[in-house]
């Protein structure tokens, strides 16, 4: 088992008591976005961590502006080497830079994209000799963990899946929080869906907004060889200790006990995109076989009016309208005429061709060659 | 006076064939839209295979270009039609796709011609970034809505891409592809193209103290007209207009007064107060949020949220399409909203100017008068010189 644990203050560093802790990320205010730490105190925490044998990753994964660029750059290349093994970054050009003007390897946060095989490869073909480690998302399935996982290890990088910690939902440059005259912390209750309790974090870097329920994914992860990660949210430190002794005796009062709930996630079964259908009403959409065009008006007893947006028509073929509710009606054309009711005998592309008025056709029907 | 500065490419949104046409005709020079997969919104008409083809054609035909998204955030299955669909697209001559995820841009480049773009969605917010992504094969950095002027402009410098911005529209308050409120919230993975909108959302927001109800998460609308300048000295390559799934009127209304206003600059090298404030006003004629310059010029600050659920009171309506003129005779509107006779319409016409009128007697598609009109009705108007197929026509509130 390895874990890597987010260490925010000494408290926290005293509070994880494992073997299987490969290593802690710490950081500075300056280039993190939750750690509150300046360089002194990170110095300290580092110091303190490197004395329990601990190996320190230092967090630089703000999004960085052209305009911060240089500045936060070189804040970064001001902190003595020795504080940290290994720096861990968020934004890719941070990575890009880093890659250019430093040695070593980097860890590569890409929890936010990154979900399927041919954009990790793509990463690796080119940057293989400079990563340390892929954090990867959370909104992987366990199949999905597995598999990259298993490559990456073949191209010796190393892995990570948050394992026991806060989602983050949202972030921002804005200072959201300030615009409301609240200062740095409130908890968020959505008025239109059912979901409370979004922790909200507003801090130099920007708003945070974070997830009602924790990942807790531990069961789940145990037989993969990853390195797991244990990232809580301000509010929910004190339940490190208490995650150690829970690994050590899966005793599940832990879990009930716990100040937010937690979620499995989508590490079971990623859905997210089968919703999507019902988004539109696929009858009135098109299809492009026999399509020939949509009704613009049914006036009773008088017209139907027809654009023609796709095949020529004329008189004696077949039509098939099917209508919003997904009825079909098929009409063979005897007559059609033009906007001026004049005969006509055929309607090409663009052209709008009227028939006599048929039931139980609406606009938006749409007309297609039988 | 002669033009000093290349004037940037007027980028629309094209939600579906209709609004392609559009678009292009009030002066757009290039749309983006979206295919059945891939593009971002699961809920929009996207373009069949048939409308592509169309919509590329038509374009092509007045020299301007259409660019494809396929921006979504990619999952394995994903790939599985992808490269179909790309040599479909290479086939009808599309001009650019736009692209976020690494694994796509790699297939596509190694698989076609087609220029890549790189959506706002990958957030690259500075050079470096950029670089990272030239090294892949992109042609041109969509950059996040967070990035100024002037940074693009050192962006556009130091990666020797093309780079185009938002100038207009709705905006995300999160970095873009960083905000998966949706995904976890109501399981609509939003970087798939179903983001609920969460953000528009009204919030309680309770402190140690205090409980306060606010829409906290929700940005005023973007509107960098009076920034053109800055963004023609500062080369902008293309500015962008957000906004696929809104309506006509949207479509038409924002190609003609950008394109206008860019006519404009190009011929006076400037924009007098005067004629700013009429484009203003045009802008000010659809529904929209408060309107804010973004972070184009300095980062957005405190007052860029939008606290309010309602929209702004638009003074215009969308009246309908003109759909066939028959010369000297009549014209015919399909009319998507109830207007009462001696109403007042005006006609957006796709060159410079609007035709402004009274229908005094409202007829239907028989000559039978009418007391009011109603969606989906055929109206026939008396010809007005000057009227053609596809204008828009407006009505005042
Ligand atoms: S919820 Fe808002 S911020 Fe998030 S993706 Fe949707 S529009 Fe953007």
């Amino acid at each position: 088992m390895s874990f890597s644990v987010v260490i925010k203050n000494e408290l926290d560093l005293k509070s994880i008591v494992s073997e299987d802790i490969s290593e802690v990320i710490l950081g500075v205010k300056d280039l993190s976005r939750n750690h509150k730490l300046n360089l002194d105190e990170f110095y300290q925490l580092s110091h303190l961590a490197k004395s329990l044998g601990l190996k320190r990753v230092l967090s630089f994964d703000v999004l960085v502006s052209e305009s911060k660029f240089e500045k936060l750059i070189g804040f970064f290349n001001a902190i003595d080497p020795s504080s940290y093994d290994f720096v861990r970054v968020q934004d890719l050009g941070v990575f890009n830079y880093l890659v250019n003007h430093s040695k070593g390897r980097f860890q590569l946060v890409l929890e936010t994209s990154f979900h399927n095989i041919h954009s990790l490869r793509a990463l690796v073909q080119r940057y293989r000799n400079f990563l340390d480690k892929i954090i990867l998302s959370y909104e992987l399935t366990k199949n999905q963990v597995i598999e990259y996982s298993e490559y990456l290890k073949t191209m010796h990088i190393r892995s990570e899946l948050l394992c026991f910690g806060s989602i983050l939902l949202f972030y921002t440059p804005r200072k959201l929080l300030s615009a409301q005259e609240i200062k740095e912390y409130a908890l968020a209750n959505s008025n239109e869906s059912p979901h409370k309790g979004y922790e909200v974090i507003e801090n130099e870097h920007g708003t945070f907004m974070y997830h009602l329920k924790d990942l807790l994914i531990y069961n789940e992860l145990k037989e993969i060889e990853i390195d797991k990660r244990i990232d809580l949210s301000v509010k929910n430190n004190d339940q490190m200790k208490n995650f150690f002794t829970y690994i050590q005796s899966t005793n599940s009062e832990f879990v009930k006990n716990l100040s937010k709930k937690t979620t499995r996630g989508y590490f079971s079964v990623n859905k997210t995109d089968v919703l999507f259908p019902k988004l539109k009403n696929s009858r009135i959409s098109r299809v492009d076989d026999s399509y020939i065009g949509r009704v613009l008006e049914n006036k009773k007893g008088k017209f139907l009016a027809v654009k023609v947006e796709g095949t020529s028509i004329q008189l004696g073929q077949e039509l098939k309208f099917i209508n919003p509710e997904g009825k079909i009606i098929n009409h063979t054309i005897q007559q059609m005429f033009d906007l001026s009711f004049e005969n006509i005998d055929q309607a090409v592309k663009d052209d709008i061709f009227l028939l006599d008025s048929i039931k139980k056709i609406t606009p938006q029907t749409k007309v297609y060659l039988n | 006076m002669a033009n000093t500065h290349p004037i940037p490419e007027l980028l629309a949104p094209a939600g579906s064939l209709e609004k392609l046409k559009i678009a292009l005709s009030y002066g757009a020079d290039a749309v983006y839209l979206g295919g059945q997969k891939y593009g971002l919104r699961a809920a929009a008409d996207n373009f069949t295979y048939d409308e592509l083809k169309e919509g590329v054609e038509f374009a092509h035909k007045r020299s301007k270009q259409v660019y494809v998204v396929l921006n979504s955030f990619f999952f394995d299955s994903d790939f599985l039609e992808l490269l179909e669909f790309v040599s479909f697209l290479e086939s009808i001559k599309v001009d650019a796709l736009i692209v976020s995820d690494l694994g796509v841009v790699d297939v596509i480049a190694s698989n076609s011609h087609i220029p890549i773009h790189l959506s706002t969605q990958a957030s690259c917010l500075n050079s470096q970034s950029g670089k990272f992504w030239k090294d892949y094969g992109i042609k041109r950095l969509i950059l996040g809505r967070e990035v100024s002027i002037h940074e693009a402009a050192q962006i556009k410098k130091a990666t020797g891409l093309e780079v185009e911005l938002f100038i207009h529209g709705s905006m995300c308050m999160s970095y873009s592809g960083n905000c998966t409120i949706s995904n976890f919230t109501q399981g609509r993975d939003s970087n798939r193209g179903g983001c609920s909108h969460s953000c528009r959302f009204d919030y309680d927001l309770i402190d140690d103290q205090n409980k306060k109800s606010s829409f906290f998460m929700s940005s005023k609308d973007l509107n960098g007209l009076s920034l053109l300048d800055d963004f023609v000295k500062a080369g902008i390559d293309s500015i962008k207009v957000e906004g696929r799934m809104k309506g006509p009127l949207y479509a038409a209304s924002i190609s003609k007064t950008y394109k206008e206003a860019l006519n404009y600059y190009s011929r006076e090298q400037r924009i007098d107060a005067q004629k700013l404030s009429y484009f203003e006003q045009e802008l000010n004629k659809f529904t929209h949020r408060s309107y804010f310059p973004g972070s184009l010029d300095t980062p957005a600050g405190l007052d860029s949220v939008f606290d309010e659920r309602d929209h702004s009171k638009n003074q215009t309506r969308v009246f309908g399409t003109i759909i066939d003129v028959v010369e000297d005779k009549f014209f015919v509107i399909d009319s998507l909203t109830k207007i009462l006779p001696k109403s007042s319409i005006e006609i957006l016409k796709f060159d410079e100017g609007i035709i402004k009128y009274t229908i005094e007697t409202l007829r239907d598609l028989n000559d039978q008068e009418l007391e009011s009109t109603r969606p989906n009705q055929l109206i026939k108007v008396p010809y007005i010189p000057g009227v053609a197929k596809n204008n828009i026509v407006r009505v005042l509130s």
